[in-house]
């Protein structure tokens, strides 16, 4: 099962997941405003960098190159784990 | 249960024709300007938010959250997921395996990374596509030394001299790793003011290299040049380089050697 959105759903999509964008752009708990969403490395998303939510405990992921090779590494170690 | 099946529970729409595809569904969740809820090609199925109802969104956004938490599947931005399976792809393939392996245990994790990042950005930029965010995404997690790791596997050192460095210093009988990791350090952190002494040079042409190098450097306000060589035949060519250079750049110089493989730096 292979699920995607493009730009145009972003912001629906992070309502699912009951997040917003603050006023300088970055991702933020719709119920408490103040609090920025952060990355597992504990960095804080813009829009612009916001790649999707993998499972976990709910991680929101970048899309940059870095966050990509985590990614793929997991997803590797995943599959592994899954066989 | 899948996509398909989750879908009919929450989109009043007539699924009938995507059950040939059940298990291969892949879902992209779009805003659209049409007055369709739902449209595929094969089974790549569009759902268009822009015209469902309430409770469908609702029920949208409930199967969203599940698919995550319950099916432990990611939801990821079409670029994230074309660049994820465009990365895999690269990263697996023998290629980049055999010099991921070849220097894992070498240098250090941290650059492992930047190398399997760096090979991938040279895939790209090799296939006539833009790499300027990728660099920049780089440089933005590993700072310089990131992005004097990604030139120098662009430009080929990563073969050409680390490598071949590594395989002259083990032969020697001395060897101790430490002496690579400075090798290797110095290569990297300052790969700007570097140049490559190779087979393919001639001693006018090496020597025309480095003069450009001065030139380039002076220009910026650098003050010095390393100068590297591995092998007898490009340690000869330094050699001649320096007895070429000694009038024009009398400043003192500084020599590395070890067997065959040599560093000068020198100052102007």
């Amino acid at each position: 099962m292979q699920i995607t959105f493009d730009k145009t759903a972003k912001h629906f999509v992070l309502d699912s997941f009951e997040k917003a964008i603050d006023t300088e752009g970055y991702l933020v708990e719709k119920s408490n405003p103040q609090q920025r969403v952060l990355t597992q490395n504990g960095q804080e998303i813009t829009e612009e960098e916001f790649g999707g939510i993998i499972p976990g405990s709910t991680i929101f992921v970048k899309n940059d190159l870095p966050t990509i090779m985590e990614l793929s590494d997991n997803l590797k170690s995943f599959d592994e784990h899954s066989r | 249960m899948n996509i398909l099946d989750k879908l009919q529970g929450i989109i009043s729409f007539d699924f009938s024709g995507l059950k040939k595809f059940q298990n291969k569904i892949s879902l992209n969740i779009q805003l659209l300007n049409r007055n369709t809820k739902v449209t595929n090609q094969g089974p790549n199925v569009t759902v268009n938010i822009n015209v469902l109802s309430e409770n469908e969104l609702q029920g949208v956004k409930e199967m969203l959250r599940s698919i995550v938490s319950d099916d432990k599947v990611p939801i990821l931005q079409n670029y994230t997921q074309r660049l994820l399976e465009d990365f895999t792809q690269v990263d697996n393939e023998s290629e980049s395996q055999n010099l991921i392996t070849y220097f894992k245990g070498k240098i250090p994790a941290i650059d492992i990374e930047v190398l399997r990042q760096s090979i991938y950005i040279k895939v790209v930029h090799d296939r006539g596509e833009s790499i300027q965010k990728l660099k920049w995404d780089l440089t933005a997690r590993y700072g310089n030394r990131g992005k004097n790791i990604c030139n120098l596997y662009s430009a080929g050192y990563f073969t050409s001299q680390i490598k071949p460095m590594y395989e002259v210093l083990l032969s020697q009988a001395d060897f101790s790793p430490n002496d690579f990791n400075i090798a290797y350090d110095r290569i990297v952190d300052e790969s700007p003011y570097a140049v490559f002494i190779n087979r393919e040079m001639s001693n006018q042409g090496a020597e025309a290299e480095v003069r450009d190098r001065i030139e380039t450097g002076r220009k910026y306000g650098i003050k010095y040049l390393n100068i590297h060589g591995i092998g007898e035949e490009n340690v000869d060519k330094i050699v001649y380089i320096l007895e070429k250079l000694k009038l024009d750049f009398p400043l003192p110089q500084e020599i590395k050697r070890q067997g065959n493989v040599i560093v000068v730096k020198i100052q102007f």
